[in-house]
């Protein structure tokens, strides 16, 4: 967590809470300026802002201290001037907004004489306002925010394609100009290059900077005016006329102070110099961690057929009006199928057009909306059992209703009472939602979403407030529906006959409460299935063996200089700096890599296979490559299969090239053989073919859930790249040899930078925290679940028994047994539990079919979820109606005879 | 028979000793220094209300400062009928008290 995100989280309770306040003090009970003003006072002068728990603490006081401002002119208010002579208000609305607090107030004090159970009411609507308000915040920041871009609802992200289900990588060049040949599917076409770093070398340390090379459509397409001085023009686009760049708005600012002198200046990159020719807008994120963007200058050797399998641009277009990304998948792939019939029949590859929002937010983005479902079942269910609630206390007030009314009290004070009690309990449990909202996101910003980009950000803003008010909106008009509809049906003449006997209530409304509680075990039907079904999905990724030993791992990425061509002074710095890992303290293995499993795929090549010598047609074996030490395969823990691994004697000028695969690149390429020992010929490596010597277990390219597109592991050693990610296995706490895993590379090269010193766990955690997160929320929200079923048949169950003492007492009087008693609760609980699971049943067949759809991870609808998820509830219905049962079984007949009677 | 209660005497004490520093925050401060008890902003507020509504008490409004979010404060000083109230408060308790036996730690009426 960093400290400003936290300290934010915090600044925003305090102001909310200052804010609301305020508001309701001043516009809605018209505070004079001069309490206000005192409040103000003292708060600034207690105020301990510094802490956390202190800043908590301020905004607790002003609330208290607010809400007894509050009362006070409530009280004043509603006096009508009787204190303070001259101000007397005539006013017809005036009056009934008197009234209206007035029944405000009452309302509050009956829910205040019951405290234990409106506490209760309370916090089920706080729960249910906070989780919905903090997932809608979640989909408001990822959904909802719009695109900096100019028609950016039209944008999309084209991938590769490979087999079913697809495999996505990036696109090589001659892709990039089938792409813009069609400006009928794709108006506008901008692409740049995968992961690439320069060294800014000036006056003092070398600098590394991401430094893709961009086309100058992807300027166009962003549509974003410079900040300063142009963007990239076709004209850059030309080698050897590409000594430019244009900076980004944040390392001009960073590292320049934003000095708009900057214009002109020339900028050493891996030794070569290139004017600034610009800066872009602070919103230009294509990609988003870029520090400058260089021209991309390809040769027109770079557009030859060959060249298909260079798979390294991203690519974005802008759909051509009327253009569906379904659409343009088909007619893109269609061209590509006429371009490379080959490549599109044997390595079943197209391409394919996804929305870049959704591109964007990946799985989570899914995962968002997915819980936005599943917290508005829980909302609709603590709705239910708040009205089912009211309803019941709504009854036990029958009589005064019936009192009122026949006294010649018209409906309207009735039903305003009502709705007074509703709304006192609604902002309540919603002002407390919001707290809850508060901190939850703050969690949620804590845990690193960070890969998600957008949900980090996400925050109470006015949108989320206003849909927050909403619910409570709602809530307030459900809570107050049945009452008021009860009280409304009273029949003045009658009811005191009926009333006379206590307090149960119509057969209707006791109809109406046993319907709202089957409805409740229906919605958490539906509710529980797919959350097992989700959870299944997600522990299912949590779980899954990704191939490597995640646990117990340092790793660190470091980077040669660039701007030289001799590559034996690298395999001498590899060599030693992987001794040296290996010999620290604490350390049991050490190796390096290109770079690691699920961090996305650096760089895929093509290859020929010499032995047996297929004659391939146009069309080339491919996988993505991982130059590694001869430590890594141990230092990772990725399981050898077959043959041997790299050594000390694959190096460059020492053994002859020789390749490592893994089980699907010699599944694909050598079905039912062995590949060990065979040639193939690494064009991208060396002219020489490269021995097969080994095969390995398969890894992860980009997520958990796709399958990898095959890995080609070649030596380190015999083709050193200039950037590696060194794996540390330890034997005890990873972090515990960060220094000294720091100084060893210090000792082996002090020019050579060392970035994202992190435990492997950590570095992943992008990866594994989203699932994590997602299990975390999906086990809260049953578990609520559960309970509000398990309340609501306690509910009304206790209800029941309360008001039919009488009938009971008899019962028993007249020989029936405890045991008995006691079964005929439990029966009707489980009566409302299976007629809820009834109509649930076939409410949760409909929702895992289109969970499914939402939800991509979640596991394929079974049965089992199905009869797990209801046979809970019976669970929880069971609970429920056990203490009512024991209730009734205990009763004294002799006593409830004589009070009731 | 006297027109206000405990409180109020309470607070028209505290403006009378605050001189002309008297307003809502020193009113309360100065209470809770001298008594100990701490009342609550709602207590002050209605009883402040009510003096004015009696004539005990009158405000003025004072500058808006930003320590207080630019709201003016309300200077509040006792009137001639609030002094004469009080007296007549303090003169009920003691007829109340005459001839009681002081409780222990409590002062007998108060000297003629």
């Amino acid at each position: 967590m960093t400290p400003t995100s936290g300290g934010g989280g915090h600044r925003d309770v305090g102001s909310l809470v200052r804010g609301l306040v305020r508001a309701l003090l001043e516009r809605g009970l018209g505070a004079p300026e001069d309490a206000v003003g005192d409040l103000e006072e003292e708060y600034g002068r207690r105020r301990r802002g510094e802490s956390e728990a202190g800043r908590l603490r301020d905004a607790a006081w002003y609330l208290r201290e607010g809400v007894s401002l509050s009362v006070a002119l409530l009280r004043e208010r509603w006096a009508g001037g009787r204190t303070v002579p001259g101000n007397h208000s005539n006013g017809r609305g005036r009056e009934m907004a008197g009234d209206i607090l007035k029944e405000l107030v009452i309302g509050l004090r009956r829910l205040a004489r019951r405290p234990a159970g409106s506490v209760a009411l309370m916090a089920t609507i706080a729960l249910a306002v906070g989780a919905s308000t903090a997932i809608f915040a979640l989909v408001s920041a990822a959904w909802l925010r719009p695109l900096p871009y100019p028609a950016g609802e039209r944008l999309v992200r084209v991938h590769s394609a490979y087999g079913e289900p697809a495999n996505h990588t990036a696109v090589s060049p001659p892709t990039w100009r089938d792409l813009i040949e069609q400006p009928e599917v794709l108006e506008t076409v901008g692409v740049w290059s995968v992961a690439e770093t320069v060294h800014l070398s000036g006056d003092g340390e070398a600098v590394r900077l991401i430094a893709p090379r961009a086309s100058a459509g992807l300027f166009e397409l962003a549509g974003l005016p410079p900040a300063l001085g142009r963007l990239f023009r076709v004209g850059d686009e030309v080698p050897g006329a590409d000594d430019v760049v244009v900076l980004s708005h944040g390392f001009w600012s960073r590292h320049f102070g934003a000095d708009p002198a900057i214009l002109g200046r020339r900028l050493l990159l891996d030794g070569r110099s290139f004017e600034v020719v610009g800066v872009a807008d602070p919103a230009m994120a294509l990609p988003g961690d870029a520090d400058l963007w260089r021209p991309l200058a390809l040769g027109m050797e770079w557009f030859a057929p060959g060249r298909r399998g260079w798979e390294f641009l991203r690519a974005v277009g802008r759909l051509a009006p009327a253009m569906t990304t379904d659409e343009a998948t088909r007619h893109l792939t269609a061209r590509f199928a006429v371009a490379e019939p080959d490549r599109a029949d044997r390595l079943e590859q197209g391409l394919v057009a996804v929305p870049f929002r959704a591109d964007l937010l990946g799985q989570a983005g899914s995962v968002v909306l997915y819980l936005l479902v599943a917290v508005g079942l829980l909302l609709a269910m603590a709705v239910v059992n708040v009205t089912a609630v009211l309803l019941a206390r709504s009854e036990e007030r029958s009589r005064e209703y019936q009192t009122r009314r026949a006294l010649g009290a018209g409906a309207g004070p009735v039903v305003r009472s009502v709705l007074a009690e509703a709304l006192g309990l609604s902002l309540a449990g919603g002002v407390a939602g919001l707290l809850l909202a508060t901190l939850g996101l703050r969690a949620a910003a804590r845990l690193e979403l960070g890969a998600v980009g957008a949900l980090g950000e996400a925050t109470l803003d006015v949108r989320v407030l206003a849909f927050a008010l909403g619910v409570v909106g709602l809530a307030t008009v459900a809570f107050a529906a049945g009452p008021a509809l009860r009280a409304l049906r009273t029949d003045p003449a009658g009811a005191l006959r009926a009333g006379g006997r206590g307090h149960h209530g119509g057969r209707a409304t006791v109809r109406l409460r046993r319907g709202l509680v089957a409805g409740q075990v229906a919605l958490a039907l539906v509710l529980l299935t797919g959350l097992a079904l989700a959870g299944r999905g997600f522990v299912a990724l949590v779980s899954t063996d990704p191939g490597f030993d995640v646990d117990g791992a340092l790793t660190l990425t470091l980077e040669l200089p660039g701007g030289t061509e001799d590559t034996a002074p690298a395999v001498v710095f590899y060599r030693d700096l992987e001794e040296r890992l290996g010999a620290l303290p604490g350390v049991s293995a050490a190796g390096l890599s290109s770079g690691l499993p699920l961090e996305g795929p650096v760089w895929s090549a093509s290859f020929q296979l010499v032995d047996p010598d297929v004659e391939s047609e146009g069309a080339e074996p491919g996988a993505n490559m991982r130059a590694v030490s001869p430590g890594y395969l141990d230092a990772m823990g990725i399981r050898l299969v077959e043959g041997r691994g790299f050594d000390d004697g694959d190096r460059l000028g020492a053994g002859a090239p020789v390749v490592v695969v893994d089980q699907t690149v010699a599944r694909r390429y050598w079905p039912g053989g062995s590949p060990v020992g065979r040639q193939v010929q690494v064009g991208a490596l060396s002219a020489d073919p490269a021995t097969v010597i080994g095969v390995v277990g398969d890894v992860p390219d980009e997520s958990l859930h796709a399958p990898g597109a095959g890995d080609l592991y070649f030596p380190l050693l015999q083709r050193p790249l200039r950037r590696a990610t060194a794996v540390l296995r330890t034997t005890g706490d990873p972090a515990a040899v960060a220094a000294a895993a720091r100084a060893a590379v210090r000792e082996a090269d002090p020019r050579v930078p060392v970035f994202d010193v992190r435990t492997l766990d950590d570095r992943l955690a992008a990866q594994l925290s989203g699932p994590r997160l997602a299990v975390a929320l999906l086990a809260g929200f049953g578990t609520m679940a559960l309970v509000l079923a398990g309340l609501g048949v306690y509910g009304v169950l206790a209800h029941g028994v309360a008001s039919r003492r009488r009938e009971i007492g008899v019962r028993i009087a007249l020989g029936a047994r405890p045991a008995g008693v006691t079964r005929r609760v439990v029966a009707e609980g489980l009566l409302l539990w299976a007629l809820g699971s009834l109509i649930g049943g076939i409410g949760a067949l409909a929702a895992a079919r289109s969970l499914a759809r939402l939800l991509p991870a979640a596991a394929p609808p079974e049965p089992s979820a199905f009869v797990a998820a209801a046979l809970l509830l019976g669970l929880a219905a069971a609970a429920g109606a056990l203490l009512p049962a024991r209730r009734a079984a205990r009763l004294d007949p002799a006593e409830t005879l004589r009070r009731d009677g | 028979m006297s027109q206000v209660g405990e409180l109020e005497t309470l607070i028209l004490l505290a403006v009378l000793r605050l001189g002309n520093a008297a307003y809502g925050v020193s009113i309360r401060d100065e209470i809770e220094r001298r008594t100990g008890r701490r009342l609550t902003r709602g207590a002050i507020y209605t009883a402040l209300r009510r003096l004015e509504a009696k004539g005990f008490v009158e405000g003025s409004l004072g500058d808006p400062t930003p320590e207080r979010g630019g709201r003016a404060k309300r200077w509040l000083a006792v009137t001639p009928e609030g002094r004469a109230e009080l007296a007549e408060a303090t003169r009920t308790l003691d007829r109340m008290r005459e001839g009681l036996p002081a409780p222990e730690g409590l002062p007998g009426p108060a000297e003629p």
